[in-house]
């Protein structure tokens, strides 16, 4: 398999489709697992998940690798890869996501005592455009935590942020925006 | 808890309702592309703004498109040490086919690996042919034609008997059968020999066939013993003195065949 190795992406897909020798798609990984990992270490900034999210996009694509064409002109192994990566990443946004919403189902219903009154909505959009003068680091910490109702631990997760920056962004905002409505 | 700190919480529960729900991925990827129609799109971002977790997937998004346009992917911290371990993990699942390693894939794939042990192959083998080799060499008793006494019952002095020499056997010239009945024969017995084969689903039959094709009697007839020899009685009256052809066949039911034909001439005189 040393030869496998000055293979184009196209041949040692065209052959794995057709062998389902590991060995081809072992290639590919030596190829593009850093890069793939390095982006979601960018991500993630943390060494386990970026490691998850590697290992996740290779299974998926030695799943689905009929659905590659290899021999369109325009086909780019890499692109397909980046575009599993990015799903795998969303995937699990999308997980705590649904999670969120069946919280929020089964807490009160929205506008249960009627819409916000007139002072509200001033102050809601007052709110508002605090929340757009915040620093972005900081408002995704304040939104993640106060709106989305994710604890500290989770917030490190999806931004990965340490649990110090997380507590300052957050604490930080938070004076921020008691300030303006104190 | 402070009045203001209360009223915060209100505002905050009010942004809740208001921002609404998320939209899908593939929004959010659209959005970030660009590809979205421009009201659509302010709906998107005024949802996005108030949403960390649609923050975060944007800036997942934002960063894959980076990365597809080929830009700078920044340092791969420890790679070297978990790249051993990892290479293997997708090695194996290649492997395996890229097939997803569920519970049933598993069992195939343990189930594929076991038969292929001669031992547990050989063991399968021989369930496999069991019933054939049932079907060649049938355990159940061999049901050989059963020994009976004649259908009639005939005390002596009642019947001619005579013993038919077959003249279907070539090479063989056979002596002519005569049978001479007695004025006060009720019966004529005829004793003949057939090899006959002790199977079952095997059956012979007898006819006996007059002048101008008359069938006088027919019917089953079963050996008197294991071996071929016959009695078939025939009462007097049916057999007016002329000559008669015996023709006994064999007929195989499984097969739903005849497979052998005997016949033996005799003629009834005075």
């Amino acid at each position: 398999m040393r030869e496998a190795t000055k293979l184009d992406d196209q041949i040692l897909v065209r052959e794995f489709k057709r062998s389902r020798n590991g060995e081809c798609f072992a290639v590919l990984f030596d190829r593009y697992g850093k890069r793939l990992y390095a982006l979601g270490y960018r991500i993630h900034q943390d060494r386990a998940r970026a490691e998850d999210c590697v290992q996740e996009t290779f299974r998926r694509a030695i799943e689905e690798i009929d659905c590659f064409d290899e021999r369109s002109a325009g086909s780019n192994f890499w692109g397909w890869l980046v575009t599993i990566a990015e799903h795998v990443c969303l995937d699990e946004l999308r997980r705590m996501r649904v999670r969120e919403d069946h919280a929020k189902a089964s807490s009160a219903g929205p506008w249960e005592h009627g819409g916000p009154v007139q002072d509200q909505q001033a102050m809601l959009s007052e709110l508002r455009d605090e929340l757009t003068r915040l620093c972005p680091e900081y408002r995704l910490c304040y939104l993640l935590f106060h709106v989305n109702g994710y604890s500290y631990k989770e917030i490190m997760n999806l931004t990965g942020f340490s649990y110090q920056q997380v507590k300052t962004c957050i604490q930080t905002a938070r004076r921020h925006i008691e300030r303006r409505f104190r | 808890m402070s009045d203001d700190e209360r009223n915060l919480e209100e505002l905050i529960d009010l942004l809740r309702r208001e921002r609404g729900s998320c939209p899908e991925s593939h929004v959010l990827v659209a959005y970030q592309e660009g590809a979205l129609a421009p009201e659509e799109a302010a709906k998107i971002r005024a949802h996005a703004d108030l949403c960390g977790i649609c923050q975060a997937s944007l800036q997942v998004v934002e960063a894959w498109q980076a990365a597809r346009r080929g830009e700078e992917v920044g340092e791969a911290p420890d790679w070297q040490i978990i790249r051993g371990d990892l290479r293997k993990r997708v090695l194996a699942f290649a492997s395996a086919g890229g097939k997803p390693r569920n519970a049933f894939a598993r069992f195939a794939s343990g189930l594929r690996g076991l038969l292929w042990r001669p031992a547990v192959a050989y063991i399968i083998a021989l369930i496999l042919l069991y019933p054939a080799y049932r079907g060649l060499f049938p355990r159940q008793p061999i049901e050989y034609p059963k020994v009976e006494g004649p259908p009639v019952p005939i005390s002596a002095g009642t019947a001619a008997t005579i013993t038919l020499e077959r003249h279907d056997v070539r090479g063989v010239e056979a002596r002519p059968n005569v049978v001479r009945p007695a004025a006060g024969d009720r019966y004529v017995a005829l004793q003949f020999f057939v090899p006959i084969r002790a199977v079952p689903n095997v059956e012979y039959t007898a006819r006996i066939d007059g002048a101008a094709g008359i069938v006088v009697q027919a019917g089953k007839i079963v050996s008197m013993d294991r071996i071929g020899n016959f009695q078939l009685v025939v009462p007097r009256e049916r057999l007016a003195f002329g000559s008669y052809t015996l023709i006994v066949e064999e007929y195989d039911r499984q097969k739903n065949e005849r497979t052998a034909t005997f016949s033996f001439l005799f003629e009834v005189v005075e």
